[in-house]
């Protein structure tokens, strides 16, 4: 039984440039994180075509993954990105951010509703707050307060500079503060 | 709370995608794999390492080994049928139904269903302006899969029109045409010159392309388990050109490997494949270590089988052996699969490492098409040669198909319908139910008020819901909201679902193996009907089981099946006395004492050392002692006596579970 870890993700990568078969490494590893990555933006209906996409596109581009120094995760997440925007069902929900950003609900997982009755609450706001940011600002905080990168790997998920990453956080936080004041304190 | 955690917490209600979900991106990923777009620029470097287009190649290729016997090297192509052109057909395309659709659609279909001239196990083909949608029988097996796949890229080419066809919902990548004339000699002189055993090959008589080869491999080859030689295969079928391969040493198949750019297919072969004979030229020593375990740290056990005369650690070597000899295909099947099936989280493990009649194994269980399985080799080490007369009530319950009749479905598509009462007949307490309401997004489970009153009853709602859910899943209805109410109020049942890969008798015999080291006697293992999973233990504890209060000896009846299956034990005494119950509903521990008798069962004579106690309550202690007469109580004969009589109402068992295991369990009320 080979088992099978993260830090096994970046060897996979490598190693599927020789024996594509690896690849499914790869997506045994982020498909779950990549899922509910995007099911919290374009919900749970269009995150299955944009999830299968993500994957397909990494494959076909994994030649350029830079193994020596870069980490997957951020690398797919991205592509998810791109994949999203592009996607002509995501599209119309991620221009309709607003209205749609809130996830599908669980499927009779009343209990783990219970239990964020609280965020659920303020969903709304949330919501409406999250919507009025500017896109690239709204990417930036998302992939660090839910995608839990780091400024350097949301820089690389980006293609943007760490410094700019930077700028943008600032920015967001600023305004959301601003919007859920209420809800902060 | 900062901002980053307010969207944090507020996002994080998003689901985790379902095992379905998953499935359904790796089939498309596979799908995009095989696409000889998928090459990556630059091309990959030289060696053995299968380049997206050799693993085209490589899974084109189709190996059958046919019986023994069989007249070597068949080439040749079977007769297409005559297209029927109507809606139902004859033959080999018999039970697929044809809907929708112009005629002349319609007759495309079955010209390409022909010209496969085999049964695709497909059940419907659904045409709907330019899409059509391939939907095959229930458990397809991987050779009618391909077929069906390569039938859907036919059509793709009879009909340039059609912007998409799907084949069980992966859409089919349209194809090339290639010439049949050239593509039959290549194949022909490749098989002529290849180093593998060769016995026959098929070209299909479809544009698009669809050979398959077949080849012979040798007990010992199968037990080396060595990677198919993909590189002699991609020799016999070019690349880009629909195959599969079947390796069987029989008329058993053992495994198929098969794909182009129709798509990918893969299986174990036959479900219960026939072992060959063991050749006489294998005539080394068996020996074989085996580690068994749960999928958990801790939970491995290894066992020493020595064939050959050396210690063993079964408690009957030579059953196990002749079991084995006996059915070894089915406990060392090849992992033919093994380029295409990377070893996969799976809740049981099982690894076999030495020799078998001399030829080294080394097998491990993994999520693949072919691998052995640990239930399967925990059965097997407990073979005795007294194993076929079990003296235990063990078994699979029936279905209450009678009494689910008599209860009230109301509303909801009769699909729908139909599967809820066939789980509420399975899960057998349709009595629990007063009624159930059902629309097409929603099953609402109707009990009486004093129904929760019952021990079981929540584990049995949980588990009817798990079925529900799975039933109406296969049914169509992937998205059902499954509610339980009590009188008025709503219920909450474990938010987790069952995942059980076992059938119910698998998960009969595998209780009873694991249950041969219990210090508690069990009288019976019942498996309830359903494969969400959900088995029963009628456990029977001693005088001296209850007094010693063993929760860990208790907790290891709760663990006997593996964690996504829903246990519910009952704990008794001998006479009757009931003890409780306790046990898991999915992911939900409960656990419940039976209140003590007003007479405690009587003392066995076995017990027969002194009484002496010390209780402290709050700050104050006594002692009683019924042997020594040092007690410090008012009326020690009067306390000893009280004791003896009620001794199950003082001494009753902890919670066994929850007091057990403090902190990490719920207790069900």
């Amino acid at each position: 039984m080979r088992n099978i870890s993260l830090a096994d993700d970046v060897a996979a990568m490598r190693a599927s440039c020789a024996d594509p078969e690896e690849f499914v490494r790869v997506f045994e590893l982020h498909f779950d994180e990549v899922h509910r990555f995007v099911a919290a933006r374009v919900g749970a209906d269009a995150a299955d075509d944009v999830t299968s996409d993500t994957f397909t596109v990494a494959f076909r581009r994994r030649e350029r993954f830079d193994a020596t120094g870069g980490e997957v995760r951020p690398w797919l997440l991205g592509i998810a990105l791109n994949v999203m925007r592009n996607h002509h069902r995501a599209r119309r929900r991620w221009y309709g951010f607003l209205a749609h950003l809130r996830p599908d609900p669980p499927e009779d997982a009343t209990g783990e509703l219970d239990a964020r009755v609280d965020a659920a609450a303020a969903g709304e706001r949330i919501n409406a707050a999250l919507g009025r940011l500017r896109t690239g600002d709204r990417e930036v905080f998302l992939l660090a307060a839910c995608g839990e990168l780091t400024y350097p790997q949301i820089a690389t998920a980006l293609g943007i500079p760490v410094g700019t990453v930077r700028s943008r956080m600032h920015r967001a936080r600023a305004a959301l503060r601003a919007d859920l004041e209420e809800l902060t304190r | 709370m900062n901002v980053d955690d307010l969207a944090r917490k507020h996002l994080a209600a998003t689901p985790s995608p379902t095992a379905e979900q998953r499935a359904t991106a790796r089939a498309r990923l596979l799908a995009a794999m095989d696409d000889p777009d998928g090459t990556p620029e630059p091309a990959p470097r030289g060696g053995i390492a299968l380049t997206a287009v050799g693993i085209v190649a490589a899974a084109a290729a189709l190996v059958v080994l046919m019986p023994r016997g069989t007249p070597a090297r068949q080439v040749g192509e079977k007769t297409p049928k005559p297209g029927s052109g109507g809606v139902v057909h004859s033959g080999p395309v018999a039970a697929m139904r044809v809907t929708g659709g112009t005629a002349h659609q319609r007759t495309l279909v079955a010209r390409a269903a022909h010209l496969m001239g085999e049964d695709g196990g497909i059940r419907e083909v659904r045409i709907h302006r330019n899409t059509i949608t391939i939907t095959s029988r229930p458990r397809p097996t991987s050779r009618q899969t391909w077929l069906a796949q390569v039938m859907g890229q036919e059509l793709r080419v009879l009909d340039s029109t059609l912007r998409e066809v799907t084949v069980n919902g992966t859409p089919v990548r349209t194809a090339a045409r290639v010439d049949l004339a050239t593509l039959r000699q290549k194949v022909h002189t490749a098989a002529a010159r290849s180093a593998l055993t060769v016995t026959g090959t098929h070209v299909y008589p479809v544009g698009v392309g669809a050979v398959s080869v077949t080849a012979r491999m040798s007990v010992r080859q199968i037990l080396e388990d060595r990677p198919l030689p993909y590189a002699q295969l991609r020799a016999i079928v070019p690349t880009g050109v629909n195959g599969l391969i079947t390796v069987a040493p029989n008329r058993t198949v053992v495994g198929r490997l098969g794909g182009g750019p129709g798509g990918r297919v893969d299986d174990a072969g036959d479900p219960a494949p026939a072992s060959p004979p063991i050749p006489t030229d294998l005539g080394g020593p068996t020996r074989l270590t085996v580690d068994l375990s749960e999928g958990q740290p801790g939970t491995t056990q290894r066992k020493i089988l020595d064939c050959a005369g050396g210690s063993s650690t079964v408690t009957d070597p030579q059953a196990v052996c002749a079991a084995l000899d006996r059915n070894w295909l089915r406990y060392l099947p090849p992992n033919l699969a093994a380029r295409l099936c990377l070893g996969l989280a799976q809740p049981l493990e099982v690894t076999i490492t030495g020799t078998f009649h001399g030829t080294p194994v080394e097998r491990s269980s993994m999520s693949c098409p072919a691998s052995p399985s640990e239930p399967d080799w925990a059965a097997l080490l407990a073979t005795t040669s007294t194993t076929a007369s079990p003296a235990r009530a063990d078994g699979v319950a029936p279905a209450a198909t009678a009494a689910a009749a008599a209860l009230p479905v109301v509303g909801g598509p009769d699909r729908l319908a139909r599967a809820v009462r066939a789980a509420v007949a399975a899960i057998g307490a349709p009595q629990m139910l007063v009624g159930v309401q059902v629309s097409a997004r929603q099953v609402e489970l109707r009990a009486p008020r004093g129904a929760a009153s019952a021990v079981d009853f929540l584990w049995r709602m949980t588990v009817l819901r798990d079925e529900i859910h799975r039933r109406a899943s296969r049914t169509g209805f992937s998205r059902i909201n499954v509610l339980l109410f009590v009188g008025a109020k709503q219920e909450q049942l474990s938010p987790d679902w069952s995942d059980n890969l076992l059938t119910p008798h698998a998960l009969v015999r595998l209780a009873r193996t694991r249950l041969a080291g219990s210090h508690i006697d069990v009288r019976g293992v019942t498996a309830l009907p359903v494969r969400v999973g959900a088995v029963r233990l009628d456990a029977v504890e001693t005088a001296q089981q209850v007094l010693a209060d063993d929760g860990p000896d208790r907790i290891n009846l709760a663990t006997v099946v593996p964690h996504t299956v829903s246990v519910d034990v009952r704990l008794r005494m001998a006479d009757g006395t009931s003890l409780g119950e306790f046990g898991r509903a999915s992911s939900l521990f409960f656990d419940r004492s039976a209140a003590p008798p007003d007479v405690s069962p009587a003392l066995p004579d076995t017990l027969t050392g002194p009484t002496r106690l010390t209780v402290r309550i709050g700050a104050a202690t006594a002692v009683i002692d019924c042997g020594s007469g040092q007690s410090t109580v008012t009326n020690p004969v009067a306390a000893c006596a009280d004791l003896d009589t009620h001794w199950l109402t003082y001494f009753a068992p902890q919670d066994g579970i929850a007091c057990a295991m403090p902190g990490s369990l719920v207790t069900a009320k």
